[in-house]
């Protein structure tokens, strides 16, 4: 009955709409892109979940946000210990802090969620190399004696995040040189293309491997490296797409009408030409986390307190009887790559014109 | 030709070159147009028929002066001259930014109404287009002139909002109609408009443009290969074949009176619904249309021609006035008739 209704009242849906319902009606895919969205949404406030300064301190009458303070860039949240009354040299340790407090004092402090921050090593008082997965260590300490926890989930904002930035400046310039070699042609996408060709025989995992041997990596000089070598793949893909588009008649319609060019291929071509763009998209991203991973596993990645999975993949393979320093790492890139790869699977799916495509 | 002519068409040639060999050389052409003068008055209709390849595409899609865009290499010799209220046109000399200005006053209707939208954009985007572009019209004028023209080429105010893969062939087709009447233009070149149609659809599609030429005033160039409806649709017809012109006149003439041996030829293959007729003369051309980049010399017809002499290697024939009007490129015919009149005289 109420099908009927609907079909009666008609609604214009665009493709893209469509592909939209579509892929939100393939669960597998649709659920694995909320998890790994919400998940990365929730990494950027890390600092107040994961952390082992205080959330809030109350100290002689004075409120202290330490914790949060992190979370603003730029704004110190370093409070020396002697600030709270507390006999460490260096930073204040709010663990012990709050120990110290919880018998017969006024003041009180409330700790994040999981009291431990990635960069905490053997030189923080009471950690410890090599501790077993516990209550306190989740997931056991590493070889300095940071939380495998807590860098595992620093390590995933971070992954995802040099992926997607490195995936769109990737996109940008792939498809604006591609899009301009399809659509222009001639002499220009002939010397493009050369160049193309010249510049992808290069070795450039050697030359990456050199690069970051010379200079000190950092995140976005490795985004830089990456990009040097990864915007020509989608290149080969748009530049076809643009020769096969601007053949189709809707383009002659929209130069005999005397539109100018970047509104052709801005607004006509492009909107057209997504479809491998956008399919592409989270293997790009798995492309970029396995690319970063295999870096820092060789040591060429970013510098050393930085938490990476490949770093501790290297550390956790050092240590192989340490069973959940290898664990942690495979298991935090296997379900995200996974993820990743199920939303792909679905995004291609929803793309897909015909219905039956999929084994089932 | 004595009319008001909108555009003058004078010795279109549209050449490819082909690349072939190691180091790319050109190893040949194809000779697509080679040599089309036509023209075609305020408000007519001209019908261009000729069989598949035989270059009735290319000479609609010079005149509009987009082969550059998907053949950057084409060769285009000739002049096509328009002539807009008291200026005279020719997109070839004109700077790209000049063209555009001047784009409004031709426009196309294309074969395919499949390819020809643009699927992301919703009816009234397509339609609104060339408005944005050729006129200030304010955002609810041109949404008011929009579902005007909708509603004149046979669409409802509600399909403005829908998308082109809502839309059967023939509904297609319609939107392209107004997109090409939208700035109101002079010329309108129809690259066979009907052929991807239905037959019921095809009859409503070329009634509703011939009302819509007399409400616009505007001049049609209509490419077809099918001569019945040239024949309903056509104030003239001309008559090509691989890459030349070989008939050019009013469209009763060349109808009930062709003249060119191929005209005559490609006249006589169209069925007639009328079993009274059925042992009417037929001509069957033997052999297959030669290769455009390896032309017959002279007449490129001659290889197939039923009345074929000596003289038809020799020269590519020139139009030459058979009647007022009607002009024939047939060194033979041209023969028969000096014969003929010296005969009266």
């Amino acid at each position: 009955m109420t099908n009927t209704k609907q079909r009666n009242k008609h609604v214009s849906i665009s493709i893209n709409r469509r592909r939209w319902l579509k892929f939100k009606g393939l669960k597998r895919g649709y659920y694995s892109f909320i998890t790994i969205v919400a998940v990365y949404g929730i990494s950027f406030l890390l600092p107040v979940l994961i952390n082992s300064k205080a959330l809030v301190v109350q100290y002689k009458g004075e409120y202290y946000f330490p914790a949060i303070l992190d979370l603003i860039p730029g704004a110190s949240s370093y409070y020396p210990g002697t600030k709270f009354g507390q006999n460490v040299p260096g930073e204040a340790n709010y663990r012990n802090l709050k120990k110290e407090w919880e018998s017969g004092t006024d003041n009180w402090l409330v700790m994040p969620f999981y009291p431990y921050n990635p960069y905490e090593d053997i030189t923080t008082e009471g950690n410890k190399m090599y501790e077993a997965p516990s209550r306190n260590h989740w997931l056991g300490t590493d070889n300095t004696g940071r939380d495998v926890f807590a860098r595992l989930f620093y390590a995933f904002n971070i992954s995802i995040s040099f992926a997607l930035i490195l995936t769109l400046i990737n996109y940008l310039l792939g498809i604006t040189i591609g899009g301009a070699m399809g659509y222009f042609g001639g002499k220009f996408d002939l010397l493009t293309q050369r160049v193309i060709e010249i510049w992808s025989s290069l070795p450039m995992l050697f030359v990456i491997i050199i690069m970051s041997s010379i200079l000190r990596p950092s995140f976005f000089l490795l985004i830089f490296i990456y990009t040097m070598v990864n915007w020509i793949f989608l290149t080969y893909y748009m530049r076809a797409e643009f020769y096969r588009e601007k053949a189709k008649d809707y383009v002659s319609a929209a130069i005999s009408m005397g539109q100018r060019s970047h509104i052709i291929i801005f607004r006509h071509i492009l909107p057209n030409s997504l479809v491998p763009v956008i399919t592409y998209f989270p293997f790009s991203v798995v492309g970029g986390i396995a690319m970063l991973v295999g870096l820092d596993y060789l040591g060429f990645g970013l510098p050393p307190p930085t938490p990476s999975w490949g770093q501790m993949l290297a550390v956790g393979l050092e240590n192989i009887t340490k069973w959940w320093m290898v664990f942690s790492p495979i298991s935090a890139q296997f379900l995200t790559l996974m993820g990743i790869v199920f939303i792909g699977e679905g995004i291609r799916e929803a793309f897909d014109p015909k219905v039956y495509s999929r084994l089932r | 030709m004595s009319r008001h002519p909108v555009v003058d068409v004078r010795g279109l040639k549209v050449h490819f070159p082909i690349y072939g060999g190691v180091i790319s050389k050109k190893v040949g052409t194809v000779k697509a147009v080679d040599g089309v003068s036509f023209s075609i008055g305020k408000r007519e209709i001209v019908g261009l028929v000729g069989e598949s390849g035989c270059g009735k595409t290319t000479v609609g899609r010079a005149m509009i002066n987009i082969l550059h865009h998907v053949a950057p290499d084409v060769e285009i010799g000739g002049r096509i001259l328009y002539h807009f209220e008291d200026e005279v046109v020719d997109f070839a000399t004109l700077s790209p930014r000049e063209t555009r200005k001047y784009r409004s006053r031709v426009q196309m209707i294309f074969q395919d109404p499949y390819a020809s939208l643009n699927p992301r954009m919703t009816v009234s985007q397509i339609v609104e287009e060339p408005l944005k572009l050729h006129t200030d019209m304010s955002e609810p004028d041109r949404r008011n002139y929009v579902i005007d023209l909708l509603g004149k080429v046979g669409l409802q105010a509600v399909h403005a909002e829908r998308f082109p893969h809502e839309f059967s062939g023939g509904q297609r087709q319609r939107v392209g109609i107004a997109r090409a009447l939208a700035t109101n233009p002079d010329l309108i070149i129809c690259d066979e408009p009907v052929s991807a149609l239905d037959v019921s659809i095809q009859a409503q599609v070329i009634n509703l443009m011939m009302d819509l030429q007399k409400e616009f005033d505007v001049s049609f160039l209509f490419i077809a290969h099918d001569l019945s409806v040239v024949e309903h649709i056509s104030d003239s017809i001309a008559v090509m074949y691989l890459g030349n012109l070989m008939e050019f006149g009013p469209s009763n003439q060349v109808y009930h009176h062709p003249q060119h041996p191929y005209s005559k030829a490609l006249l006589s293959a169209v069925p007639i619904p009328d079993p009274n007729q059925k042992n009417r003369e037929r001509i069957v051309l033997e052999g297959d249309v030669p290769t455009p980049i390896d032309k017959p010399s002279g007449c490129s017809f001659r290889t197939r021609c039923p009345i074929v002499e000596a003289i038809c290697s020799e020269d590519v024939p020139e139009l030459e006035t058979h009647d007022p009007d009607h002009w024939v490129a047939c060194p033979i015919v041209k023969k028969t008739n000096e014969v003929k009149s010296n005969e009266i005289q």
